[in-house]
């Protein structure tokens, strides 16, 4: 994956042909899912599911890895956090105390050590959706299935124009940070002093938004001669229809969705972290 | 140089102005200088604040918004939609100076009480964003209390010290920038 630039992977697996709308709605309701609970049998189910959604989904294992080595960085840190500054909150929300560990006087609960566990694997469940998402959608596809759904083409159009832009103002900011070093204003980490640093960052804003009020002049005025807002419709590029695989996914999703709201509000009411 | 001023209008400007200001906040957050555990002065803060106050309110909120996503699409954090919904406040809150006739960053027209409402409404944008995904957190994700509160203070604290003392500088430097296209005074 590249830092900078658009970060839909080429692919022809189930999700890449998706309509990008139903993977909207996908990701919407899959989140929703994952709020709902805080159960490790939920979390368990939502981390498998991902898994094999993702494995379908055909995305590269190595940026699949680095996001998830990224997510469990950011557990162990709010793990750390949480015994830190609220290492009772586990036991408030289960109603008993079990000490698993006393080390010389710091008792340490069962019930903290599950809670940071679900907690975690919560937020792991949260990325496939998020990441199917991001992965396997093309920006212009996606401008077309929202303006498809009714949202007005000049709105939609602006996810277009994003992804158009994101690397010619990336490149815009290296070219200028090379600049101000040539010139002896650098920010990097051989600038002596810190707030010199803080200083020559901060400069390289004013170039910058200068340059990107003229862009923004230059592109309307280019839009506006080829007619762009002129007609109430466009048509696109890189159209998408709404196939019968599309409804049967979408179906799929909201019946799915449902009987998750139901077993919420009948069988795994609350925190848990027993298996069974 | 116009003297109009649009809240919000739906022309292929606003269309272009947020998905350039966007773009660049998206890619300008990926860069800072670290000062302590995950927390980095970020000179995002001044573009985002520039756009709010060039192009409003509306403008604020959809480059904060979106810019943010985009970050951490960049990133590779996946989406947390609560907290880049404060980038989104935060823009909508510093854009409200947009607001007064007597205020116009093109022109270079401005008082003192503009700049003192701008940081105000900066900070307060912070901290209705913070509380706001802060409440969220512990709502949704089910965090403890102390831990989310302990957390958004020093984010809040950091990225306000940011505002005060780095972009309202660049605000001002803007203004006076611009002060210099009009030779016209008016007379008293």
């Amino acid at each position: 994956m590249s830092k900078f630039g658009s970060l839909y992977v080429e692919g022809d697996s189930f999700f890449h042909k998706m309509n990008p709308v139903v993977k909207t709605l996908m990701f919407i309701f899959w989140s929703i899912t994952v709020f709902m609970y805080l159960d490790i049998r939920a979390s368990l189910f939502l981390v498998a599911l991902g898994s094999f959604l993702l494995y379908l989904s055909k995305i590269p294992y190595k940026i699949i890895k680095n996001l998830f080595l990224a997510v469990i960085i950011f557990n162990i840190i709010n793990a750390i956090f949480i015994f830190i500054i609220s290492p009772e909150f586990g036991t408030t929300l289960a109603g008993h105390k079990t000490v698993l560990i006393d080390l010389f006087g710091y008792q340490i609960y069962t019930e903290s050590v599950m809670y940071v566990v679900v907690l975690s694997l919560k937020y792991m469940s949260l990325l496939p959706a998020a990441m199917i998402f991001i992965f396997t959608t093309y920006p212009s596809q996606f401008a077309c299935s929202l303006n498809r759904i009714g949202i007005p083409y000049k709105f939609a159009y602006a996810f277009n124009l994003i992804f158009r832009y994101l690397p010619e103002v990336s490149i815009e900011f290296k070219t200028m940070a090379k600049a101000q070093a040539a010139r002896g204003v650098t920010f990097g980490k051989d600038e002596p002093s810190f707030w010199r640093r803080v200083k020559n960052l901060f400069n390289i804003i004013i170039p910058l938004m200068n340059s990107a009020l003229e862009r923004i002049d230059a592109i309307t005025v280019a839009m506006e001669l080829r007619s762009f807002g002129k007609k109430r419709v466009r048509t696109w590029y890189n159209g998408v229809s709404f196939t019968w695989i599309d409804a049967m996914s979408l179906l799929i999703i909201i019946t799915m969705f449902i009987f998750f709201i139901y077993i919420r509000c009948t069988l795994w009411k609350g925190f848990n972290y027993s298996l069974f | 140089m116009s003297m109009e001023k649009y809240v919000f209008s739906f022309s292929t400007k606003m269309v272009v102005t947020v998905s350039i200001g966007a773009a660049l906040y998206g890619v300008t957050s990926l860069v800072g200088i670290p000062i302590g555990p995950n927390t980095q002065i970020r000179p995002s803060i001044a573009i985002l604040t520039l756009f709010s106050v060039y192009f409003g309110p509306v403008v604020g909120f959809l480059v904060g918004f979106i810019g943010h996503i985009l970050t951490d699409m960049l990133a590779g954090w996946g989406m947390w939609l609560h907290w880049e919904l404060v980038s989104g406040i935060f823009g909508f809150a510093a854009g409200l100076v947009f607001l007064f006739p007597g205020f116009n960053i093109k022109c270079g027209l401005y008082n003192k009480f503009h700049i003192i409402f701008l940081a105000l409404m900066g900070v307060v944008g912070f901290l209705l964003g913070y509380a706001l995904s802060g409440i969220t957190d512990i709502i949704l994700m089910g965090e403890p209390p102390s831990k989310v509160f302990f957390q958004v203070t020093v984010i809040f604290a950091t990225n306000s010290f940011v505002f005060l003392f780095f972009s309202i500088p660049i605000v001002i430097s803007f203004l006076f920038a611009n002060r210099k296209n009009s030779s016209l005074e008016v007379e008293k």
